[in-house]
């Protein structure tokens, strides 16, 4: 059977197996509605997030001037959760992009090329990993400076190591299969053993992480916002909405509550997302991947 | 003997790794630590902040500073703060118990809650119990940390009375600490415990599908105690697992709960000091980390060996 | 069923141990009643400096003006000064000497001793020695010569006439007494966190991060003073620390967010001090930038403000709006300057002149502290309302001083508190002090105005000028002030007898009282 049938077999199979769990479809569900939202979001909001109006601040869900309220600028925490979607998805999407794709070339040169390449790259992840993600991340961004770019590649290098890592022990496993020397036997280059052969199958795996990382990315950048280091404003992020919402958690919770809500039902979803794929294409890897914090 | 050599020697590179990449990043981070010292405006002017440089030793070519930071830590000095003047070495390792205190409460919380929740859901599987438990802890995996801090401030603290809210109490005061380490522990050991959980769920599972549990089942053994004999030893896997993968979070990354709870540690210490451009501290306190990384994700990996006999190290 | 026995068991061990815990702690909050005459005060960051040749900003400040005496100080009701360790003063007439005649007796701290007129000189020769690196050096080279002329009188001679010596050196930071036979003890270190003075403070204890214990001096030559402990306690969130003080486990803060003031108000064991400050918020605007340099523009951006709304809504009208340079209260201060209304139509006509009928772009550079991004926001709205995009730029302390010495910003936000003209005008509108200091807007058209009012002789010649400099600054729009803050001190309805602390809004403890 040629690969490319193999592969969407297994996709078939896979999404019949997150189908037939209850959580992990929900989680599809929730992640899908983000999406939708943070896509469409200037369709699904006709109010722009950042209008204020200073005339009709701190209103509590439910009133006139917004289904789900108004900030101290009198801005409508509805199309902010919305736009807020955009951003945080964007950022975690975006982040975790760049963590998987340096972490899978690393891992992929790391594990084929092997010796002295490959000592000194699992050093580097060493070095990384014996930092926590927070500080790594607030140091880049002191080196960047802020801003959503930077953000994201802050809170992407320093989600790299998980990523090599996985993928490293992939190709170790992979490495003296028979395709693979079946490959090399008749000459395939390393970039195409590389590519072709052990690539595809650390996908699952890949996917699996990709799902989980993306949780924590978007709890990174809440963190991040906390400490003043996070998206600047005007432009909503569940975090950054959360941070300033604290001021008001005796006067007015909602506006720290809402997008709480909204991140915890994300990454939750994300999260139950990640749990169903998992189980669906990769029984193995139960015990191996575990949820990382932010 | 050879794997301990190796494994120091490795832990020795990454060590000096880690000296170098801090070294450089706070440099390469624009900000001059002379502005930062000298704070607000009032009377700074070219000589003031040329006067700043040179007490910081800034004047010195990086190269040099570079050469004096490494040969320094050699001989266990890890330079003297910008900020307070004071030794690096005394001022981490004041923060040092802090932070244990911390992260050790914060594991026992994990295991206390992660254990037995993981093993009521295991063998109550499917029922509304593992349900509920599964979604508690997810909930506690999904919330950012700092608003479920604040969130555990306001109800246990504020609104009950339950616990006290700033600072880490006094030494010698132990029941006082003890009382003051419960929410900043539960905000972070919940997360932990919600992991351990989950694996020890799933451990369980497997040693419940095992043949010779199956068998002993069927000779009559009451569950309760095919999992004392059989699961336990299977559930300290996934915790050596978590401590180790969490270890980094736990020492350094908790600097958002230390932040909100007003609490010393070396997170915070550390988050200070990047923000302040105090180089000799972000220089120290990152080494410390590391040090302190290294050194508990070797022993996980020789615990392994301990718990699982079929794991030996060479 | 064993398992669930087993359940039940960790279950009800885990809430055997909540509950003993518990009982322990609500034991240990009720046994020692604290005493009364404590105050336990949440303190914004970390420590940083105490030493007055050294003092960094207000926190620090606000610790130092309790332990340490000054010749002369600030009353605290009002913008007057009063003697402190001098009994009486004389000036001369040219301002150019001044003699003061020092109290008797005056005891410094810890047993080091009496405070004479060496004390004073060798504070002020310490600051002005290179080798001490302060940084006041620059704000005290004006005194030419110290002279001690016998133990209790002691004579400054200036190089050129000073209006506001006492008042913007002398009572301000450096001009904080230190007692000479304690830092030739103590060292530079030992003097950065538990310097001796003679204040009605002593500083008993120092836990780096985390807290400074201030005892009452028992040798105060006022008396020691009612509250006899100050502990100062890190609290870096302000929603935390207002928490915590509704909770009892501080009894004092100063809030400088009116939310957290809103939250705090509904609280019936509180009281609260709210005092006017004389500082601004304000949004300094780089001339050197294009199009900041067309005064057109500038004008036009301050039509586009509204104030008025700003300080009843977002700030819930503790504040006041703010059009001049001197601050309301403060000397010479007057509002009869151009104050640019809000004009959506007039704005947009000034642009048009100036040659943008469609707007452009700028940024506001801030800092993510207080009202930084509060009034970013603010502005942004505004300014879209005139047709000028404005991007907020956050950045961390660290990289905002390497923009700021860049002077790479058009806008950016600060907020500043000062209890003398000659402080505002020379900090931040003098050449002299353009970036890395604290002229933001490279505003260099009155230096002239400010020396000229510093070497006034009398106060009507000064008030005159600074008048001319109120509505010359207005006119060229180097700055838009936003507003007159209003902080609050907050604490515990036992404690009484909070003064208004004009001058500093920091409070002075040695005027709390305790109700009976």
């Amino acid at each position: 059977m040629p690969a490319a049938n193999v592969r969407r077999d297994n996709l078939r199979r896979a999404f019949r197996t997150i189908w037939s769990r209850r959580s992990a479809a929900a989680g599809l569900a929730v992640v899908f509605l983000a999406v939708f939202l943070a896509v469409l979001a200037p369709i699904v909001s006709t109010v722009d997030p950042t209008q204020q109006n200073l005339f009709t601040r701190l209103r509590p869900p439910g009133s006139a001037d917004g289904w789900l309220g108004t900030d101290n600028f009198g801005r409508d925490l509805l199309s902010r959760i919305i736009y807020g979607a955009r951003t945080s998805l964007t950022v975690g999407v975006a982040a975790v992009a760049i963590a998987a794709a340096t972490g899978t070339i690393m891992g992929l040169l790391g594990g084929t090329l092997g010796g002295l390449f490959d000592q000194a790259l699992m050093r580097i992840i060493d070095i990384l990993m014996a930092f926590p993600l927070i500080l790594l991340a607030i140091s880049i961004v002191a080196v960047l400076g802020g801003g959503i770019v930077n953000l994201t590649i802050a809170v992407g290098v320093s989600s790299i190591p998980p990523f090599a890592r996985l993928i490293r022990g992939e190709v170790l496993k992979n490495r003296n299969r028979e395709y693979v020397e079946a490959a090399r036997a008749i000459g395939a280059s390393i970039g195409r053993v590389m590519f072709h052969h052990l690539l595809p199958n650390s996908l699952s795996p890949l996917i699996v992480l990709s799902t989980l990382r993306v949780s924590t990315v978007i709890l990174t950048e809440a963190s991040l916002s906390f400490l003043g280091l996070g998206v600047a404003a005007p432009r909503p992020t569940w975090g950054n909405m959360i941070a300033d919402g604290t001021k008001f958690l005796q006067t007015a919770p909602w506006i720290s509550f809402v997008p709480g809500v909204a991140i915890v039902l994300t990454v939750l979803s994300f999260n139950l997302l990640g749990d169903g794929l998992r189980d669906a294409l990769d029984p193995r890897l139960r015990g191996e991947l575990t949820l990382p914090k932010q | 003997m050879g794997y301990f050599v190796q494994r120091t020697a490795l832990m020795a590179v990454t060590l000096l790794g880690v000296m170098t990449f801090s070294f450089l990043i706070i440099r390469i981070a624009p900000g001059d630590p002379a502005l930062l010292m000298l704070g607000d405006y009032v009377g700074v002017t070219a000589q003031t902040v040329a006067d700043m440089r040179a007490k910081l030793g800034l004047d010195e070519p990086i190269a040099a500073q570079f050469t004096k930071f490494i040969t320094s830590v050699l001989r266990g000095d890890l330079g003297v703060s910008f900020r307070n003047n004071q030794p690096v070495g005394r001022e981490v390792a004041s923060q040092i118990p802090y932070t244990l205190l911390l992260a050790g409460a914060g594991i026992l919380v994990a295991i206390l809650i992660g254990i037995p929740t993981g093993i009521g859901a295991a063998v109550r599987r499917n029922t509304s119990l593992d349900y509920g438990l599964g979604i508690v802890s997810m909930i506690w995996l999904a919330s950012p940390s700092f608003w479920f801090a604040i969130l555990l401030i306001y109800f246990f603290a504020f609104k009950l009375g339950w616990f006290p809210i700033v600072g880490a109490g006094r030494w010698g005061d132990w029941a006082g600490m003890a009382w003051h380490l419960v929410l900043p522990a539960a905000a972070i050991g919940l997360r932990s415990a919600a992991l351990i959980a989950r694996m020890t769920r799933s451990a369980v599972l497997d040693v419940l599908r095992q043949d010779y549990v199956r068998t002993a089942q069927a000779k009559g053994l009451a569950v309760g105690s095919v999992v004392r004999r059989h699961v336990l030893r299977n559930a300290a896997i996934p915790v050596v697992t978590i401590i180790g993968l969490d270890i980094a979070y736990l020492l350094g990354g908790a600097v958002v709960i230390e932040s909100v709870f007003a609490r010393p540690g070396l997170g915070k210490l550390a988050v200070d000091a990047i923000h302040a451009r105090d180089y000799p501290s972000v220089q120290g306190a990152t080494l410390i980390f590391a040090f302190g990384v290294v050194l508990v994700n070797f022993l996980v990996d020789l615990s392994y060996a301990l718990i699982d006999p079929r794991i030996r190290y060479a | 069923m064993m398992n669930l026995r087993r359940a039940t068991q960790v279950a009800g061990l885990i809430l055997a141990i909540v509950i003993f815990a518990g009982g322990a702690g609500t034991s240990l909050q009720a046994a020692p009643a604290r005493p009364e005459a404590v105050i336990i005060s949440a303190y914004p960051r970390d420590f940083r400096n105490i030493d007055p040749a050294h003092i960094p900003g207000s926190p620090d400040y606000q610790i130092a003006m309790n332990v340490f005496s000054t010749l002369v100080r600030y009353k605290v009701d009002s913008l007057d000064v009063e003697p402190d360790l001098a009994e009486r003063y004389r000036i001369s007439p040219n301002k150019r000497v001044f003699t003061f005649f020092l109290r008797k007796g005056v005891q410094c701290h810890k047993n080091f001793g009496e405070l004479t007129a060496r004390d004073v000189k060798f504070s002020f020769d310490r600051i002005l020695d290179p080798a001490t690196r302060s940084r006041y050096r620059a704000s005290i080279s004006q005194i030419q010569s110290i002279e001690v002329v016998d133990n209790y009188t002691v004579r400054f001679t200036l190089s050129s006439p000073a209006n506001s010596f006492l008042g913007s050196v002398l009572a301000f930071r450096p001009g904080f007494i230190v007692c000479q036979k304690a830092f030739e003890q103590l060292g530079a270190n030992g003097f950065q966190f538990t310097p001796v003075g003679s204040g009605p403070y002593q500083i008993v204890g120092y836990t780096p991060r985390q807290e400074i214990v201030l005892e009452a001096h028992a040798k105060y030559f006022r008396g020691a003073p009612a509250a006899k402990r100050i502990v100062w306690r890190v609290v870096p969130d302000e929603n935390v620390a207002a928490l915590a003080l509704q909770r009892g486990e501080i009894n004092h803060m100063i809030s400088r967010d009116v939310q957290v003031y809103k939250a705090l108000q509904r609280d019936s064991n509180l009281r609260f001090t709210a005092t006017p400050t004389t500082g601004w918020w304000e949004v300094m605007i780089n001339t050197r930038r294009r199009p900041l340099d067309d005064v057109r523009v500038r004008r036009a951006l301050a039509h586009a403000l509204d104030r008025e709304t700003f300080v009843r809504t977002v700030l819930e009208g503790v504040g006041q709006p703010a059009y001049s340079i001197i601050p309301p209260g403060l000397f010479g201060h007057t509002n009869d300057v151009e104050k640019y209304p809000r004009n959506v139509a007039r704005a947009r006509q000034l642009l048009t002149e100036a040659g943008f009928p469609n707007g452009f772009r700028i940024n506001v550079v801030y800092e993510p502290s207080d009202y930084g991004e509060t009034i970013s926001l603010a502005l942004q709205q505004w300014f879209r309302d005139i047709g000028v995009t404005l991007d907020l730029v956050k950045l961390e302390a660290g990289a905002w001083t390497a923009r700021r010495s860049a002077g790479d910003y058009d806008l950016t936000v600060s907020g500043t508190t000062r209890f003398e003209p000659d402080q505002f005008l020379s900090e931040q509108f003098h050449s002299a002090s353009f970036p890395p200091a604290g002229n933001l807007s490279y505003y260099d058209q009155i230096d002239n105005l400010i020396e000229a009012q510093r070497r006034a002789l009398n106060d009507r010649e000064r008030t005159t000028i600074i008048q001319q400099i109120q509505r010359k600054v207005a006119q060229d729009v180097p700055f838009l002030p936003i507003f007159n803050p209003v902080y609050v001190t907050a604490y515990h309805r036992s404690q009484t007898g909070h003064p208004l602390n004009t001058a500093h809004w920091m409070t002075r403890f040695e005027f709390v009282k305790f109700a009976p």
